[in-house]
């Protein structure tokens, strides 16, 4: 597990970048990535530029599923860095576990969430709580997702989230109804992440 | 020859998943890991890498296209297969910014050309790996000029002795090829199990392949008379005994491949080697053992019923054909007889087959869908009772439910010796052939 501290969105990629290639060569350990990024609009792989709505903030194209969304500081962004090879090869299975995880750290705060079936993310009744945009290089996993905690939803309204026009953005903070401690919610994220993963997509080689 | 890029399943639950970009445009050079796409499922994308090198020759899926499991995308052939005979086309889209890491071989392949992989008639690797393909690509005339260079040219790396694996080293020492005259199409030149394969059909298939294309250029001058080989003299002496003493009827049977080509890819894409081909060896195999008698020989005492089921598969050479036997048919799985279907056709290309190998034959096979041939009749192999000619699996309408719907349809003609087998107990046997072929389930168990 590594902490990045806050970090561009640029400096992030290379990092992950690098490990993914020493995952896949078997050189490398499978790691994890906590962070949070200096603002940025970043667009999945097929998403359509035509969802950002700003041009104030630098707008990213990257190799990952889902549309457009927005990262800056006060959001928990995840970076599992994950060899799916050895792990049963399945995406979707990935993508279900990145939402039990979010789900089991949301509630440590006693925040009850849901999925969305078609719209891979966490979700409660105020709107979106987590993104979720995964790219594999290689069966390894790279991006992950990304948790608003505390941050200024404003940005959102920069951007049409996920392609979904005009869609509601809450924060940990704000289902709370308390203070909340980005340290602390990387320690449960990270925790949670370990054991969801021993326990639902454990290495099976 | 062709390698088909198809849609990728990666995921249990995935039935589509959309092309969200190509990384490489039609006529780029590819290199084994190269990434030549980007598909998407749900809110994870997955970088396409390229299993064999070649030259991306057609890009049937779009960019933002929603693609169904198991759907052929594109296609990776060799340099010499002309592009612009190529349908539907897709040119290649501009890379989005921050492009992942995709090496830049297309300078490369452009600065030598001469490097191009020297084009060939099909291999027996490749032949085994697509029996059938779809849509019959230019053979022979369009890929026979080759300037002498390009056979030679791709040898980069000399001398270097870790350059194969040691089953590639123990594999060339045991046919005489020097590793050091050999090119790798593998990372950093290395030489593959495949280049071998390669070399050898090339050995043995030289320019022509007497059964399928008898006219090729290099062919004998008109007027002269060939001089009949000892193989040559074989099969005229078995086809006239075949076709004198046993009455032959045919009949031809429909067969829907979808489930089998899904199967066959699936296996594919977890990386089992096998061809199509072998799923009908092995389908015949099965329905050979509820009907006894297709698997039987005539004789004037009486009609011998074969306790194993030994298939022979007619492998077309330079200048003849023969038919090497898979033995025990019944107790082999699936990805047991593409195994030995693999040995096998390779030790006849490369003349490495011994007398064993061809002997003891109940039934056999031919299969002329690599060339897209619709269906044919074959001459039955003596002493068998029958054979099963295969054709390619097409494209073509069906009726379902009342509807207009495309079809992968194969068809497979029985010729059946009369003397030991009557029309309505073939039919039953060819229609349970189609029965597992339809629902190749039964195959896998």
């Amino acid at each position: 597990m590594v902490h990045l501290g806050t970090i561009a969105f640029n400096e992030a990629f290379a990092i992950q970048e690098r490990a993914a290639a020493g995952i896949a060569a078997g050189t490398e350990r499978e790691t994890l990535l906590l962070l949070e990024h200096t603002p940025v609009y970043t667009i999945g792989s097929g998403g359509s530029a035509a969802n950002i709505l700003d041009p104030g903030i630098d707008a990213v194209r990257t190799n990952r599923g889902g549309d457009v969304t927005y990262h800056g500081p006060g959001q928990l962004v995840a970076y599992p860095l994950v060899d799916l090879s050895r792990r049963g090869r399945d995406l979707h299975r990935w993508l279900r576990l990145l939402e039990e995880v979010l789900r089991r750290v949301a509630s440590e705060w006693g925040v009850a969430c849901c999925t969305v079936p078609g719209h891979t993310g966490l979700w409660t009744g105020r709107g979106k709580l987590a993104s979720i945009g995964v790219g594999v290089r290689r069966w390894v996993t790279m991006h992950g997702f990304a948790l608003n905690v505390a941050l200024e939803l404003a940005a959102f309204r920069g951007i049409n989230p996920c392609g979904i026009e005009r869609c509601p953005m809450t924060s940990l903070r704000i289902e709370a109804g308390r203070k909340v401690e980005m340290a602390e919610v990387m320690r449960f994220a990270a925790e949670h992440l370990t054991v969801g993963l021993q326990e639902l997509l454990p290495v099976t080689e | 020859m062709a390698t088909d890029i198809t849609m990728p399943k990666l995921s249990d639950t995935m039935t589509e998943g959309r092309l969200i970009s190509w990384k490489k445009g039609v006529g780029d050079r590819v290199e084994r890991g190269d990434v030549i796409a980007e598909v998407e499922t749900d809110k994870a994308t997955m970088e396409l890498e390229a299993f064999t090198a070649g030259v991306l020759i057609e890009a049937r899926a779009k960019a933002g296209e929603m693609v169904p499991v198991g759907t052929v995308i594109g296609i990776i052939g060799e340099a010499g297969e002309k592009v612009a005979e190529v349908p539907g086309a897709v040119q290649k889209e501009e890379p989005h910014a921050p492009q992942p890491a995709v090496g830049q071989p297309k300078e490369e392949a452009k600065e030598h050309p001469a490097e191009a992989e020297p084009v060939k008639e099909e291999s027996a690797a490749e032949k085994e790996e697509q029996p059938v393909s779809p849509e019959p690509r230019k053979i022979a005339a369009d890929e026979q000029p080759e300037p002498p260079e390009g056979k030679t040219a791709p040898l980069e790396a000399h001398g270097e002795p870790e350059r194969a694996s040691p089953l590639v080293r123990k594999l060339a020492r045991e046919h005489g090829i020097d590793l050091s005259h050999v090119s790798g199409s593998g990372p950093d030149g290395r030489i593959l199990r495949e280049d071998i394969d390669k070399l050898l059909a090339g050995n043995e298939e030289g320019e022509g392949e007497g059964e399928s294309h008898p006219a090729t250029a290099a062919g004998p001058a008109p007027g002269s008379t060939i001089p009949l080989s000892r193989m040559r003299q074989a099969i005229a002496r078995t086809v006239t005994e075949s076709w004198r003493t046993a009455p032959h009827f045919t009949i031809t049977v429909r067969i829907n491949m979808a489930e089998a080509e899904n199967a066959y890819r699936e296996l594919k894409e977890s990386g089992r080697q096998l061809s199509l081909n072998d799923l009908v060896v092995k389908a015949a195999a099965l329905a050979l053992e509820k009907f006894p008698l297709v698997n039987g020989t005539y004789t004037d005492e009486g009609i011998q019923i074969h306790a194993d089921i030994n298939i022979g598969i007619a492998v077309s050479l330079t200048d003849g054909l023969v038919v090497p036997v898979i033995r025990n048919c019944q107790r082999l799985s699936l990805l047991e007889i593409a195994e030995q279907s693999r040995d096998l056709v390779l030790r006849a290309r490369s003349g490495k087959f011994s007398e064993s190998d061809l002997s003891g034959g109940t039934f056999s096979i031919s299969n002329l869908g690599m060339y897209g041939i619709d269906e044919f009749m074959a001459v039955i192999y003596p002493p068998n009772g029958a054979i099963l000619a295969v054709g390619s699996v097409m494209d073509e309408a069906g009726v379902e439910n009342g509807c207009l719907v495309p079809q992968r349809v194969m068809k497979v003609t029985l010729s059946a010796d009369h003397r030991l087998l009557d029309g309505a107990y073939a039919a039953q046997f060819l229609s349970e052939v189609r029965r597992i072929l339809e629902r190749p389930v039964t195959m896998l168990v």
